[in-house]
């Protein structure tokens, strides 16, 4: 029985259905989940309850409810906007971030897409969305829309550069750019236990600002530009963009704890269980920093991550390379 | 300095030009028109007056007198109130501003202007503050009924003002 | 801040002093051409309290000059109270600032008191210092709630309201309403605290008092809230008299000046207090200053608690009450600054000139010098650290 099942998935037309549907069930669970969790964090830590009503226990099918509710609704294309380009926004931002998820390593075999260069596969994919934004930002023919896109291509492109440079150092230290090699390489404790641990704030920093999360949500200020680039949108195309930034946490936190913190290893029963433990650790983090901090300025958002991270995450890659060379073990 | 004191100084500053009165604490002194500008200079730079904080600039609608335009300031460091009074004709009255000396007398004249029909000489904007730039007539003036039963007559008992 | 430098180049930087960025002009004999962008900020914005509008022009992310238009709520009160009886008019300015009524409404007793040379009994006096010193409190914590979160901190806000739907608790089981009042009458008060309304007062002081330093730890403490405000729309303190910017503001700027300590009214030269200022002037210190008057509030509540006699809360008015002819002036100390009410009477039912001095429109009226040169994100945070209510401004 299990023999005739491996001998089907030998057959790569009945595998990669497969792997798309498995791909695209964790996309539609995994970010709903972070987002019901994002209600319920931040309610608690604000003295309050957050939804209770859908679903009964807790509100849990509140997620639920709101993407019925985005689903029924009106298109509206404003009519000075750029109607193909306002329309294809969602979509240019939404579909690499599905792309993503097929690159995770989530178990020992359990890889979607094995990839000699995945790691810069799956950054380069996450930089896609900036396009997405720019797009919406300009066809929308708004003052505010316009003003929060520049601010957030700005910041994008800023944020990059120590993004990569913490997973270049991460892929100098296990030797090579698979995702799957890279977590093969670490113990259960992962990279954090060294100066990787340096690497390991300066990528969660940065990745918080690609995903235009608080302290870094300048472009979606919504006591100054109403919401930034998404101002013009309603119905299912916004929900595609928040279905893009909820992707987008679970996303770069997967990659943070593959990069960083061992993935699927932990200390017993190795497993895709821990990822997603680990998962859900860094969201919890990302949805903390909202509730506490105020947003950073422009300018000392800029400041920040060329004057503080780049010399940092740089300086970073010379300490890993320096230890790889004189075969310091880590 | 207390009112009798600031009384006693400012009329032997300015001698016939003011007319002191204390009432309830608070002094004021009515000047002529033309001294208006005069008074307020040594209001803020007499140093013995010293009033550095402007505290807010009216105008009274006197009837037949004309109108009355009260401007009052306060002396932080020595702590004592003076109001000057003066009044100008109600057709075409204005006065010269003092909005150089004070920069919060800039939306207090605004305002004074719209609500009464009291020009000042000098001032950087004197465009409508308050009102809608479409509005006709000067509001705080007693010819100017509030239109509440003008419109249309209702029944019941009248508020005490009508 | 921006400094001409030669050829029609500008270099400004940031009030904090990071950021240092060339603009290029629009003069003739530059080849690029950039044009100054006018942005109406409001009347419908999240980030301005209610309707204002500020008429914006931006060069890039600098602000040119800003000038503010008001008028959307204008209600005509000043009209109105020609109109009106004393106990009316009490009822009316309850509207000004409408998050601490009883501040208003104190100033409008006390002028037609001063005018009919009333004495108001002991009991009257002690009750409506803390009333007034609760709603000061109740007004100061809508601020600490709301200044955050328009800088992005989403936090600060429930908790604020989580203290003032307490206070608000013992309001209306004091006078039957949460936001408007009506407490205050001529010569006294409407009608006497419920019996056990001063221990209810009394508990709640200590309380308050330690969730305040849960502000100074989460707001005051954050980094970046420091970096968003410190150096941040800085108000010099002749510049804040000139404009008769007046209340937390002032005392941010370093002028000890409040209405209790000057001139004392009510028992406020019974009780001990202080009046806390800040330094600079900028936005942080705004903010810690009405944190720290809270403080003080609390203290005088605290020694009010224990020092209100036993004896009538009001007197009795004639049937028609008439204030003689003249004019009275009073001034008291509101939440949001200096609250002076001028009465002209002639001897009749209603007055005959009532001028409203309301701190929010001078206040307001400082922002074209506070805006010019500062930058679009920093505008947010200058005008909420103004502190105003709209109508307050408007009347």
């Amino acid at each position: 029985m299990i023999d005739a099942a491996r001998d089907l998935l030998d057959n790569y037309w009945v595998l990669m259905p497969v792997k798309v549907l498995a791909v695209l069930v964790l996309f539609l669970t995994f970010p709903l989940l972070v987002g019901y969790m994002e209600h319920k964090v931040m309610a608690h830590m604000q003295a309050r309850l957050g939804p209770m009503e859908a679903g009964r226990f807790h509100g849990v099918l509140q997620l639920v409810a709101d993407g019925i509710k985005f689903v029924q609704k009106e298109s509206i294309i404003p009519r000075a906007a750029d109607k193909w380009v306002f329309a294809l926004a969602p979509a240019v931002a939404l579909i690499p971030a599905i792309l993503v998820f097929g690159f995770i390593p989530y178990g020992r075999d359990l890889v979607p897409i094995r990839s000699d260069v995945g790691l810069f596969v799956t950054l380069a994919l996450s930089s896609v969305s900036v396009i997405g934004v720019l797009m919406a930002a300009w066809s929308s023919a708004n003052k505010y829309s316009l003003m929060g896109g520049i601010r957030a291509a700005a910041q994008l492109i800023a944020y990059e550069l120590p993004l990569v440079l913490a997973a270049a150092a991460v892929a100098m230290q296990a030797g090579s750019a698979d995702l799957a090699v890279i977590v093969e390489r670490q113990g259960w404790w992962g990279y954090i236990v060294g100066p990787l641990v340096i690497g390991f704030f300066v990528y969660g920093t940065a990745a918080l600002a690609e995903l235009t999360r608080p302290p870094f949500d300048m472009p979606v200020a919504d006591s100054e530009l109403v919401f930034g680039h998404l101002t013009e949108y309603t119905g299912l195309r916004f929900a595609f963009f928040l279905l893009t930034e909820y992707a987008g946490i679970v996303s770069q936190a997967a990659i943070a704890a593959t990069l960083f913190l061992g993935g699927w290893k932990g200390p017993f029963l190795d497993g895709p269980w821990w990822l997603a433990a680990k998962v859900l650790a860094l969201s919890f983090v990302v949805i903390w920093a909202r509730s506490t901090y105020p947003r950073l300025r422009e300018d000392q958002l800029q400041t920040f991550a060329w004057l503080r991270l780049v010399p940092v995450s740089l300086a970073l890659l010379l300490v890993v390379g320096f230890l790889k060379v004189y075969e310091v073990g880590i | 300095m207390d009112a009798d004191a600031l009384r006693d100084h400012l009329v032997a500053e300015l001698g016939d030009a003011v007319e002191p009165e204390v009432a309830y604490g608070t002094l004021t002194v009515t000047v002529a028109q033309d001294d208006w500008r005069r008074v307020a200079e040594l209001a803020k730079r007499g140093p013995d007056l010293a009033c550095n904080f402007f505290d807010f600039l009216c105008g009274v609608d006197e009837e037949a007198d004309g109108i009355g335009v009260v401007l009052h300031v306060y002396s932080i460091p020595h702590r004592h109130h003076l109001q000057v009074r003066t009044v100008v004709p109600r057709d075409g009255g204005h006065l010269p501003t003092v909005s150089d000396l004070w920069a919060g007398a800039n939306w207090h004249e605004r305002e004074t202007a719209e609500l009464f029909g009291v020009g000042f000489d000098g001032h950087p904007n004197l465009a409508k503050l308050l009102l809608a730039e479409e509005f006709e007539g000067y509001p705080l003036r007693k010819e100017f009924a509030l239109v509440t039963r003008e419109a249309k007559p209702w029944p019941g008992a009248k508020e005490p003002g009508e | 801040m921006a400094t001409e430098l030669g050829q029609g180049g500008v270099a400004f930087q940031a009030a904090d002093g990071t950021g240092v960025g060339i603009i290029v002009r629009d003069k003739a004999d530059r080849e690029l051409h950039t044009q100054d962008m006018t942005l109406n900020v409001g009347p419908q914005h999240p980030a301005t309290h209610g309707v204002l509008r500020v008429l914006v022009t931006l060069d890039g992310e600098v602000i040119e000059d800003a000038q503010p238009v008001i008028g959307y709520m204008h209600r005509s009160f000043e009209k109105l109270a020609e109109y009106r009886d004393y106990r009316q008019i009490i009822a009316l300015v309850n509207r000004h600032d409408w998050v601490s009524s009883i501040c208003n409404e104190l100033g409008v007793a006390m002028v037609v008191e001063r005018q009919m040379d009333l004495e108001v009994p002991e009991r009257a006096t002690w009750i409506r210092m803390l009333m007034a010193e609760w709603t000061r409190v109740l007004n100061h914590l809508m601020f600490v709630g709301s200044y955050p979160l328009e800088l992005g901190a989403i936090t600060p806000m429930f908790y604020a309201f989580r203290e003032r739907e307490e206070i608000q608790a013992l309001m209306e089981w004091i006078t039957g309403g949460r936001l408007h009042l009506t407490y205050c009458r001529v010569g006294g008060l409407k009608q006497d605290l419920p019996r056990g309304a001063i221990q209810m007062s009394r508990d709640l002081v200590p309380r308050m008092r330690e969730r305040l330093k849960e502000y100074e730890d989460l707001v005051l403490g954050n980094e970046i809230f420091a970096a968003r405000t410190k150096g941040i729309g800085v108000l010099p303190a002749d510049v804040a008299c000139s404009y008769g910017v007046s209340g937390a503001l002032l005392q941010a700027a370093g002028v000890p000046e409040d209405s209790r300590k000057t001139e004392p009214y009510l028992f406020y030269d019974q009780v001990e207090f202080d009046v806390p200022t800040g330094r600079n002037g900028d936005c942080y210190d705004r903010y810690a200053t009405l944190i720290a008057r809270i403080r003080e509030s609390l203290r005088i509540i605290e020694q009010v608690n224990e020092r209100i006699p036993p004896g009538p809360v009001n007197v009795k008015l004639p049937k028609v009450v008439r204030a003689p002819q003249g004019h009275a002036y009073v001034r008291t100390e509101a939440p949001l600054g200096q609250l002076s009410y001028y009465m002209v009477s002639h001897n009749e039912k209603t007055p005959w000139r009532f001028k409203m001095r309301t701190p929010s429109f001078n206040n307001v009226s400082s922002l074209p010098y506070l805006l010019k040169g500062t930058l679009l994100p920093d505008m947010i945070a200058v005008m909420g650290s103004m502190f105003f209510i709209v109508g307050d401004i408007d009347r």
